[in-house]
């Protein structure tokens, strides 16, 4: 592999103002089981460097998935290249160190050093466990177990050189539950730090329960409810949501939150915080892409909003620092993304928020939302949804193949609920309640 | 570099050492899949060049079976000792051995599909540079209200070649373009979105077909469009869709449940159905790669097989699914290339790629005079389905109300929510005007190029997702 510092030395050779590596490596383990046997074990080590230089104040960017010294320096050229066409901007730098790193620990040794049997067996395990579960289960889908370990390196000539290894586990569980002609997928799945941390049993029970709560859903008819967002829709919602609340959108027109910093924006239940210390949730991380240090933010706290994300770039175009939110992968360009980020749970449980749900629609499931169901930009929300009816504070029945539809600034306005029932996936989130919205079926 | 077969990207002997390796452990059968993908893109946003990013992904992927097991192992590498390591360590997951086994390659003929004119390097950056900049100007001239223009070049070169222990070899090149504008309009608070695309497997004589200002013109006449519009209706109505990218609709209502990995599963609507009525008359199906230019082409999938045209549903009667090389000898059915991968870090698994509903005898004109109350569909974005009860949803990009067979007011944020099975019959009219809009379907956490296509299309009852009730409409 290529020695990073020789490729800043040879960068500079060339003429290139500032370089900036970022460079990935991981590790992979995974295994899906099916009807007792083995379906596909993966192992991988995979690596990616990409390359971004500054040249005449211009960025240029190159990639490439094959890190060996040749193709690597190709790289550098590329991006040099790609520098000559860009846009020139005075306010293109890289970012230069100031001071240390926090430090976030969240690597457990056992994701290294499980045995690929014991992950087979655990996986082989849940498959039987969730045949057993209920005689409606007809089919257990998929069921799959997956280790990884990742590392980044950020190095630029401006003096940074950081590593972070992070790592994780991950099971999940699918079936298939079916009533005469009627069948109905349900998932399950957990993310964990550790190995040990993983409980296979909470995700089968939660694939049979989605299953089984979902099973013979029917349309009900159109009219005005009220809706809770399980954590698992919640989350898509509130990740869509903080992907406005940058400095970079509201710079590019994009953001419906322009202007409205220091407003009230939500319900004062909600505190949306992006928090790299959180080692339970998958982005815990101590610097950003740049290699700029990470740091504890509330975006929006008691219903108003505090803060917008930045990189380097975007905080230089409005006058302010950096908040460490450089996001990219090896493949893409540098943007602005939260890195952790959690609801602030409420005190009432789930069952509670039922219980006080006079005439309402528990959602489970949504679909068409990342496809232009939620248009981000005028924050028109139309989506398909799946879940369980409540009347009188009880389930009654599920539903499917409904649309809820409303503008997600009326939305977060009409809050009226968030419960205790904090779940981490790809965010944290637990699950809240909207007074009114409508929902349009038969 | 034009015209005739591509070259192998790793040489033969290589191969046969590493599936050598890969068979070292009593397997049934071992593949190796090469990748040297080149990608380049140019973005513009604020008509300003922002990004422009060169890529180069190159490695290969082992993938070893035995019995119902398979086991899959990459490298990002293409040196001869990181593909035998690849090799040793899917072999590896396997238990037993065996003594040398006998590969012997034949280099299959791969048709040339999709020519193109006009290779990524054969631009200078700086004139695709001003291309974008071309549609730029188009779309903040086309209204005062236009607040932002975004624009984008994709251009991919994707080598590949796939070798396997049962003798083959293919190589394959593609090369895909595909250029993006998005406009923003503004009016009282109101902010609406257009967008307009093409892409194709070809050069940059995409831009030959629909040219930057058209391009520019049409997404800014959208979002201009949107931000006028009224709150769409909601309930079940009759809607007409218009051709094209429009096929999106049979792609995720139908298409995804017709991928024989969930066939196999029994966690399909289609299972065990062929032969059965599915549609009317005037639906016909089929996927085909080997649509010369079209997005979704190729000349041979990932694992090596030649691209098919798959007739799905005949006249209404369903005919076939789709098969990679694990389901069709599952399903004991002839391969029918619908083996994808997103790269070589990814096994293959059954996609489709240029899915389409087929010409009909009906005129677009004449579909709509023949509707008396619905919605017609000018543009959708995307959409999604769960595949084991068919309920899907997409949106609308751009709509308008029919009154009476005529056009009437605009409409946004409508979705389009339903069951595949239901709504495919509920197709009642198909015209003939077929055409295709590309798009990257996304399944199994790999995202693959395909296109949707269709003529204009109308069906008789869909539920539409709006925020504007229909009843109460009715009665205020």
């Amino acid at each position: 592999m290529v020695d990073l510092k020789s490729l800043l030395a040879y960068a500079a050779s060339l003429g290139v103002g500032e370089t900036e590596f970022y460079l990935e490596e991981s590790s992979s383990w995974s295994c899906r089981v099916y009807q007792g046997e083995v379906e596909n074990l993966q192992a991988s080590q995979g690596r990616g460097l990409g390359v971004r230089v500054i040249v005449d104040k211009a960025l240029g960017i190159a990639y490439t998935s094959d890190v060996s010294e040749g193709t690597a320096r190709e790289a550098v050229r590329r991006a040099a290249e790609n520098a000559k066409i860009s846009a020139p901007d005075e306010l293109r730098s890289f970012y230069a160190p100031e001071g240390g790193y926090p430090s976030v620990e969240t690597w457990s040794q056992d994701i290294q050093d499980t045995p690929a049997e014991t992950k087979i067996r655990m996986a082989l395990v849940m498959e039987a466990m969730a045949k057993q579960k209920d005689p409606r289960i007809r089919k257990v889908l998929g069921t799959g177990i997956a280790t990884n370990s990742r590392s980044v390196t950020v190095v630029n000539s401006k003096g940074v050189n950081v590593s972070f290894k992070s790592g994780g586990a991950q099971i999940s569980c699918q079936v298939l539950a079916a009533d005469n002609e009627v069948m109905q997928t349900g998932f399950g799945n957990q993310f964990s730090r550790s190995f040990s941390g993983l409980d296979p049993e909470k995700v089968v029970d939660e694939a049979v329960r989605n299953a089984l709560n979902l099973l013979g859903g029917k349309p009900v008819e159109s009219q005005d409810a009220s809706v809770i967002f399980a954590p698992e829709v919640s989350a898509i919602i509130w990740q869509m949501l903080a992907a406005t609340l940058t400095g970079e959108s509201v710079q590019k027109k994009r953001s419906m939150f322009a202007g409205k910093l220091g407003h009230k924006v939500d319900s004062e239940l909600v505190s949306l915080i992006d928090d790299p210390f959180a080692v339970e949730g998958p982005g815990a991380s101590p610097f950003d892409a740049e290699g700029v240090p990470r740091k504890r933010l509330a975006l929006i706290e008691d219903g108003v909003l505090k803060a917008f994300m930045y990189d380097s770039y975007s905080a230089a175009k409005d006058g302010v620092k950096s908040t460490g939110h450089a996001h990219r992968r090896v493949q893409s360009a540098v943007s602005t993304a939260p890195c952790n980020l959690y609801l602030k749970p409420g005190t009432a449980s789930l069952e509670e928020v039922v219980a006080s749900t006079k005439n309402g629609f528990l959602v489970m499931n949504v679909s068409g939302i990342g496809t232009g169901g939620l248009n981000q930009v005028s924050g028109d929300l139309s989506v398909g949804a799946a879940g369980r009816w409540i009347t009188g504070g009880r389930f009654v029945g599920p539903v499917r193949e409904v649309t809820i539809a409303g503008n997600l600034k009326d939305m977060l306005l009409g809050i009226d609920a968030v419960a205790s029932d904090l779940k981490w996936m790809s965010m944290g989130t637990p699950s809240f309640r909207v007074a009114k919205m409508a929902i349009s079926g038969k | 570099m034009s015209a005739g077969q591509a070259q192998c990207i790793v040489p033969q002997e290589v191969l046969t050492k590493v599936l050598k390796a890969a068979m070292m452990t009593g397997a049934d059968f071992a593949e190796v899949f090469v990748e040297d993908t080149s990608t380049e893109t140019i973005t513009m946003e604020d008509g300003r060049i922002e990004n422009v990013n060169s890529g180069r992904d190159r490695g290969a992927g082992v993938r070893v079976v035995k019995g119902e097991t398979s086991s899959y192992c990459f490298t990002d590498s293409l040196e001869e000792r990181d593909l035998i390591e690849a090799a040793r360590t899917a072999a590896g997951a396997m238990s037993g051995a065996r003594g040398e086994y006998i590969i012997d390659l034949t280099r299959s003929e791969v048709p040339v599909i999709s020519p193109v004119a006009k290779y990524p390097w054969e631009t200078t950056k700086a004139a695709k540079a001003e291309l974008l900049h071309r549609a730029d100007r188009t779309a903040r001239a086309y209204d005062p209200l236009i607040r932002q223009v975004t624009a984008a070049l994709l251009e991919i070169v994707r080598n590949t070649t796939v070798a396997n222990s049962e003798g083959v070899l293919a190589a394959d090149s593609v090369t895909r373009s595909r250029f993006t504008v998005s406009a923003l309009a503004a009016k009282n608070g109101i902010m609406q979105t257009g967008s307009a695309t093409i892409g194709k497997t070809r050069g940059l004589e995409i831009l030959d077909i629909r040219t930057p200002e058209d391009l520019g013109k049409d997404a800014a006449r959208q979002a201009i469009v949107n931000v006028h519009a009224l709150p769409a209706p909601s309930g079940p109505m009759t809607v007409v869709m218009t051709n094209g990218w429009g096929g999106v609709l049979f792609h995720e209502a139908c298409g995804h449940s017709l991928e024989a990995d969930s066939i196999l599963r029994g966690s399909s609507v289609f299972a065990g159905k062929i032969g059965q009525r599915v549609a009317r008359e005037c639906v016909t199906a089929v996927d085909d790669p080997t649509i010369p230019n079209e997005w979704g082409s190729f000349g041979v999938d990932d694992e090596g097989n030649p691209g098919k045209r798959t007739v799905l549903i005949e006249n209404g009667i369903l005919t076939s699914y789709m098969y990679d090389r694990k389901n069709a000898i599952k399903g004991k059915h002839e391969f029918t290339g619908n083996g994808r991968r997103q790269s070589y870090r990814y096994i293959a698994i059954p996609r489709m790629t240029n899915t389409f509903i087929a010409p009909h005898n009906s005129k677009a004109e004449d579909i709509i005079a023949d509707t008396s109350d619905g919605l017609y569909a000018k543009g959708l974005r995307g959409g999604q389905v769960n595949p084991a009860t068919g309920d899907f949803v997409f949106t609308v990009s751009e709509a308008y109300l029919i009154k009476n067979g005529k056009l009437g007011d605009a409409v946004r944020g409508a979705t389009l929510i339903g069951n595949g099975l239901t709504t495919l019959g509920e197709i009642d009219a198909v015209a003939g005007d077929l055409d295709f809009g590309p798009g990257n379907c996304g399944k199994g956490g790999q995202s693959v190029p395909a296109a949707c296509g269709q003529p204009a299309l109308r069906i008789r009852r869909i539920t539409v997702g709006g925020t504007q009730r229909r009843s109460a409409e009715r009665r205020g």
